[in-house]
């Protein structure tokens, strides 16, 4: 058995126990890695977000990659590019000069219905790249395009032409409410009484509401939620 | 033999076929523990799984061709790494608070929250190229825009704003259900074909119909919820 100094240190022979412990030590800074990475990597928004991601990945698993690696190594680096990513996307929101410098800007490709053959040139995109990216957003005509958006992600965002896009019941003037985001009222037979509380129901209430659809016990349902129109979903337990 | 333990246990010198050998067995190691990582690897909490993926590929490749790393040992963190991460899951599960993250709402009622935006570092362009990427191009179409665990967008707009629904039109309702397959490369799923009640007869008649004499000839036919048959040679 190897001590702790060469499992988590450098050394320059590591027994395959040894990279088990290491491969357990680096899930365990995995999971402290996604718990606080920043939010907007994820969405990768701009390059930069997606170079942070793929090198925090490699840079975390780095100590399997060999036993001459030591994790003190691979946390100062990974440290240090948390703190430049944290850094640049701090700038960012402050400042939007820079934000384009950093993260480049979306660059339209069709306006008004033409394409913008210097934007084009201009972001090195092939007509054939434009006419997959709008494919992808359900618009498989160009004439159908008012105004095309290269992205800084690299996707194309539409805009449809007023006469391709569809009816709304604001456009036959008729009435909607909102409904708004459902809330969360049982999930897995547990009453959230929490949400219920707060939104003014009585668990009384949701188990009437219950009964009348045939449901006893709450305990039976897997799911239920509400919206703000007072609609009521809810899924039953089945099997086991 | 001598050279295969080197090829397992890593030296200072391997022969070709040596690394071709280390290639396959961790590619299909990675193969392996990717499946067995199972569907939200690529979906759900995309910030893990993108840390994850790229932390198992990268292991991989480099001891695929560091003749001194040991092959057995990688195999075992392939594994090991995968089963962390299978761990993972089961625990958000059990335990949905110690693994998720919370959404945050950027826009509510139609109001940009600018607090939300600038803890999370979204830049204010970041949003609306998001937001054009929803199809949702006017704010003032936008009832909620929220920042999921994942770093993607997702957008609620407001129901005036969206297509109309057969509901608003008052229009009856439609039966919808999934298509089930009857045929595929000549072969009769019976299997489907009995649980619909049908049998071969009622199946080759509709076929004759759109002129298809034999099973043979059809690649794909299946049954759809409206009663009529799709068909593809």
């Amino acid at each position: 058995m190897e001590d702790l100094a060469s499992i988590f240190g450098s050394t320059q022979k590591l027994s395959s126990t040894g990279f088990i412990i290491r491969t357990l030590a680096v899930g365990v800074i995995l999971y402290f890695a996604s718990r606080y990475l920043p939010r907007r990597s994820g969405g990768q928004y701009a390059a930069y977000d997606f170079a942070f991601f793929w090198m925090m990945g490699g840079l975390i698993a780095a100590p399997l990659f060999d036993s001459k690696i030591s994790f003190i190594n691979v946390l100062t680096a990974a440290g240090t590019i948390y703190a430049l990513h944290y850094l640049i996307s701090y700038i960012m929101v402050k400042s939007r000069t820079m934000a384009r410098i950093f993260g480049g800007m979306a660059i339209p490709l069709v306006m008004g219905g033409k394409i913008l053959r210097q934007n084009m040139k201009k972001a090195l995109f092939p007509i054939e790249l434009l006419l997959s990216g709008i494919r992808q957003v359900d618009v498989p005509n160009l004439a159908e395009v008012e105004i095309a958006v290269l992205e800084t992600n690299g996707s194309v965002s539409v805009l449809k032409k007023p006469n391709f896009l569809p009816v709304t019941p604001k456009d036959l003037k008729i009435d909607t409410v909102e409904s708004g985001l459902p809330v969360v009222l049982i999930n897995d037979g547990q009453l959230n009484e929490n949400n219920l509380r707060k939104l003014g129901y009585t668990k009384k209430w949701l188990e009437m509401q219950l009964n009348k659809n045939g449901v006893e016990n709450i305990k039976d349902v897997y799911m239920a939620a509400i919206d703000g129109t007072g609609q009521l979903y809810y899924s039953v337990q089945t099997g086991d | 033999m001598e050279e295969l333990a080197k090829v397992f246990n890593g030296a200072k010198e391997i022969p070709v076929w040596g690394f071709a050998l280390r290639a396959a067995l961790l590619y299909i190691a990675l193969i392996i523990g990717i499946r067995w990582m199972g569907h939200r690897e690529i979906s759900i909490l995309a910030g893990h799984n993108y840390l994850v993926a790229a932390g198992i590929m990268s292991l991989a490749a480099v001891r695929m061709v560091n003749a001194e790393a040991s092959l057995t040992a990688a195999l075992l963190i392939v594994f090991v790494y995968a089963g962390v991460n299978v761990l993972y899951s089961y625990l958000d599960i059990k335990w949905p608070r110690a693994i998720d993250r919370k959404p945050i709402v950027l826009i509510e009622n139609g109001q940009i929250n600018k607090k939300n935006l600038m803890d999370t570092h979204v830049t204010i362009d970041n949003l609306f190229g998001q937001l054009r990427l929803k199809g949702a191009h006017n704010l003032s179409e936008i009832n909620y825009a929220i920042l999921e665990p994942t770093g993607k967008v997702s957008v609620i707009k407001k129901s005036a704003t969206l297509p109309v629904t057969r509901m608003q039109m008052n229009l009856p309702a439609k039966f919808t259900a999934l298509p089930t397959l009857l045929v595929h490369d000549g072969q009769v799923d019976e299997e489907n074909l009995n649980e619909l009640g049908l049998d071969l007869n009622w199946l080759k008649n509709k076929l004759a119909e759109k002129g298809f004499g034999r099973f043979e000839d059809v690649f794909v036919a299946a049954l759809q919820p409206d009663g009529t048959i799709y068909v593809s040679a």
